[in-house]
């Protein structure tokens, strides 16, 4: 009986011992190898027993804060279609900035024209007419035959008519139209006209002009009706026969002219005719 | 048996920026459905049909009011057409205004309400329209390709619209007995 807590003693002193020696060890490194052994065998149990307290602790949070999460999943949810109509929202500036972009890039290379950008609101009712309605007009300033261009420089056509605050533009597929225009390479000039299918033709180009698909149609300037050097289009194919006195080539536009949502109108040319091709 | 003009104005300025906003965006080739006409052409054979009656029942207007109808509606939507379109102002009206005449004459000569006359007045009305319309183009010095306006335009314009009728004169049918309770009532 006596001897008990003597024994205690030196059992709790050995241990005190050991564990003073242990913690000299571990400051030394030696135990390292003892220390990687016991977290082997420790750490999977501990993960275990961790994730089942979790669990637990989840679980009784989520009866806890069902109606925190009810409500801040609503309040996601509300968000996710908010930054999805932010989203889309964004895509539309991102077109505009890049029309705007070309508008810009178009008034650096040319500073001697004023331009203003229009939103196209409508086109013709008519399958045979090829115009379409733009939201500025005469309050803006718009005059018949002003030269309406897009994506830069790629001409669209002109304006036809113009009311108090829209205006009708004649694009160039139109069977009307009429643009005296040149091939890029050759400079070989002729007459771009619509077709009743909606495509292009440049007529009027002499024969002994070399013109071949793939060339880039611009403007010519010629007649004062329209700026030189705009965009009409590309050959596509030409048709040559050594009776006619010209040859005609098959254009594709440099604009789908169907599609089109923003123009640009230019303000300060004053074409010699004020009426397009009727 | 008439509307109000407080419908008749804004449904066809209605049908007219259809036509000039949504139409263009359903074109296949270089036909597109016809809103106005299938309109112009419905409510002319709706009143033709309804004029009949009356005059069976002995209390007709006249045959003419069921065609006069029509007539007026051919020239209401017709200039709202023109004055969105770059063609001469005017043609789309007296295409549509003589659309509306040869139906309506047709429709109270026959007075039958059978489907089978529906569509055949729809195909004949779309020719006249686009025949007088491309008539009227020419007279105005405006290019005009026939050959080619027949097959690429006016052909397929008659089966689009074809297909339309039936829709269009369903609703407009609906109007017409709305309209002519209301005139009863009163």
């Amino acid at each position: 009986m006596i001897n008990r807590p003597r024994s205690r003693s030196w059992a709790l002193l050995f241990l005190a011992i050991i564990a003073i020696i242990a913690l000299i060890l571990h400051e030394s490194g030696q135990l390292q190898p003892i220390e990687d052994l016991a977290q082997y065998i420790i750490g999977p149990v501990q993960r275990s027993i961790n994730s089942l307290v979790g669990g637990t602790a989840d679980l009784f949070g989520t009866f806890r804060d069902a109606r925190e999460l009810r409500a801040e999943n609503q309040q996601l949810r509300e968000e996710n279609s908010r930054l999805i109509t932010e989203n889309l929202r964004l895509k539309e500036f991102e077109a505009e900035n890049a029309t705007l972009r070309d508008l810009l890039k178009f008034t650096r290379n040319n500073p001697n024209y004023t331009v203003l950008a229009a939103d196209v609101i409508g086109r013709d009712p008519s399958p045979y007419v090829s115009t379409i309605m733009i939201n500025i007009g005469e309050n803006r300033g718009l005059k018949p035959g002003m030269p309406v261009i897009t994506g830069g420089s790629a001409l669209v056509g002109r304006v036809l008519q113009v009311n108090p605050r829209t205006a009708k533009v004649q694009i160039l597929e139109d069977v009307s139209s009429a643009v005296n225009a040149m091939i890029q390479g050759s400079r070989a000039t002729g007459l771009v006209r619509g077709q009743p299918d909606g495509t292009l033709i440049m007529e009027l180009i002499p024969q002994e002009e070399k013109v071949q698909p793939g060339d880039i149609v611009l403007t010519s300037g010629l007649g004062g009706d329209l700026p030189r050097a705009l965009v009409i289009g590309q050959v596509t194919e030409v048709t040559r026969r050594d009776i006619d006195l010209f040859q005609s080539a098959a254009l594709r536009s440099a604009v789908d002219l169907n599609r089109l949502e923003v123009v640009t109108v230019i303000m300060n040319f004053e074409p010699l005719s004020t009426q397009p091709s009727p | 048996m008439s509307p109000s003009p407080y419908f008749t104005i804004p449904f066809l300025l209605v049908v007219a920026i259809l036509q000039s906003t949504a139409a263009p965006r359903l074109a296949v080739a270089g036909a597109r459905p016809d809103l106005m006409l299938t309109s112009v052409v419905s409510w002319t054979l709706l009143a033709a049909f309804r004029a009949r009656e009356l005059e069976y029942a002995g209390e007709s207007p006249g045959l003419t009011r069921g065609i006069n109808d029509g007539v007026v509606w051919g020239f209401v939507g017709g200039m709202f057409l023109d004055l969105l379109s770059g063609a001469p102002l005017g043609a789309s009206a007296l295409a549509l205004m003589a659309t509306a005449l040869a139906v309506g004459m047709i429709g109270v000569a026959v007075a039958s309400a059978a489907p089978i006359l529906v569509m055949l007045m729809t195909a004949l009305g779309t020719l006249l329209y686009h025949l007088v319309f491309l008539l009227a183009m020419a007279l105005m010095g405006r290019p005009v390709f026939w050959a080619q306006d027949v097959t690429r335009v006016i052909a397929p314009s008659v089966l689009f619209n074809l297909m339309l009728i039936p829709i269009i004169y369903g609703l407009l049918s609906i109007v017409n007995r709305q309209t002519s309770r209301e005139r009863l009532q009163w």
